[in-house]
């Protein structure tokens, strides 16, 4: 099934890699949307299939936090199973957030290799 | 102030590396000094709070855009992207150094950047504590941190 990701990300060259990795990794890929901090994504959200959503935490307006706290939160959106690509060092935050329903973490910077490695995981974890 | 040296230079090194392909080299002689710059800020609160900055020439960060975006882009917003990525991948990588124990949290802003006459110059930056500043394949870039 191909899937439609959701990247989030204040960083247009941040979300602009983060579909180039995509594209080399060869994963089975429908639409890719992009939203610049948690109020666009969760428009995105409402509007839109989306099977997995990678985001950034460090955003102004919405950031990570309380766009996956709603999400979590929402009937519709609750399901969708997030990955977190940030910069983020507390070990404390990061288990809250995978206590919340969060899949895996990604920490900035990364490499092609470490990403596919994350998102195949996750994808194993929530297909199996 | 060698700690903070050595963990701005880890930090920085690092980033720039994995971010955008770039390395860290020795200083040479007579490396040209940025005239026109750019700052990008970051500040943390936590059990220390501060400021890291990183100042470079316009230049620099054209480099750093094209090398993050595969050169795809270059243009003005695209450098300015760049160079706050840069501060705040950096500043990501920084913090675990300054952690007293392993549970604290530090709250980070969202990183902001001065260019054109609000930028600082590169002479009046680079002479005050806290910083350090190394030769990226070339380029000047000038790291402070501040914190208390």
């Amino acid at each position: 099934m191909a899937l439609n990701i959701l990247i989030v990300d204040d960083s247009l060259l941040t979300r602009k890699a983060v579909k180039r990795i995509i594209g080399m990794i060869g994963l089975d890929v429908g639409n890719i949307v992009e939203a610049e901090n948690g109020v666009d994504a969760l428009k995105i959200l409402d509007e839109t299939k989306v099977d997995l959503v990678l985001a950034d935490l460090n955003m102004p307006e919405m950031g990570g936090i309380e766009m996956i706290h709603k999400m979590k939160t929402g009937e519709t959106t609750k399901a969708i199973p997030v990955v977190i690509v940030t910069t983020e060092s507390s070990t404390t935050r990061i288990k809250e957030l995978l206590m919340e329903g969060v899949k895996d973490y990604l920490h900035k910077p990364f490499t092609s290799e470490e990403f596919k490695e994350i998102i195949s995981h996750t994808l194993e974890k929530t297909n199996g | 102030m060698v700690d903070t040296e050595n963990n701005l230079t880890e930090a920085f090194s690092k980033t720039i590396e994995k971010m955008a392909f770039l390395s860290v080299m020795p200083m040479e002689k007579d490396m040209v000094i940025p005239e026109k710059t750019i700052l990008a800020e970051i500040s943390f609160t936590g059990p220390k709070s501060g400021t890291l900055q990183i100042l470079t020439g316009v230049d620099f960060t054209k480099v750093l855009a094209e090398n993050i975006s595969a050169g795809d882009e270059t243009g003005e917003n695209a450098c300015l992207d760049a160079l706050k990525e840069l501060a705040n991948v950096t500043c990501g990588l920084l913090l675990p150094l300054l952690l007293i124990s392993p549970q604290d949290v530090f709250d980070v802003t969202v990183p902001t950047v001065l260019c054109g006459e609000n930028s600082p110059q590169w002479n009046e930056f680079t002479t005050g504590q806290s910083n350090c500043v190394l030769n990226v394949e070339g380029y000047l870039v000038a790291i402070r941190l501040s914190y208390n």
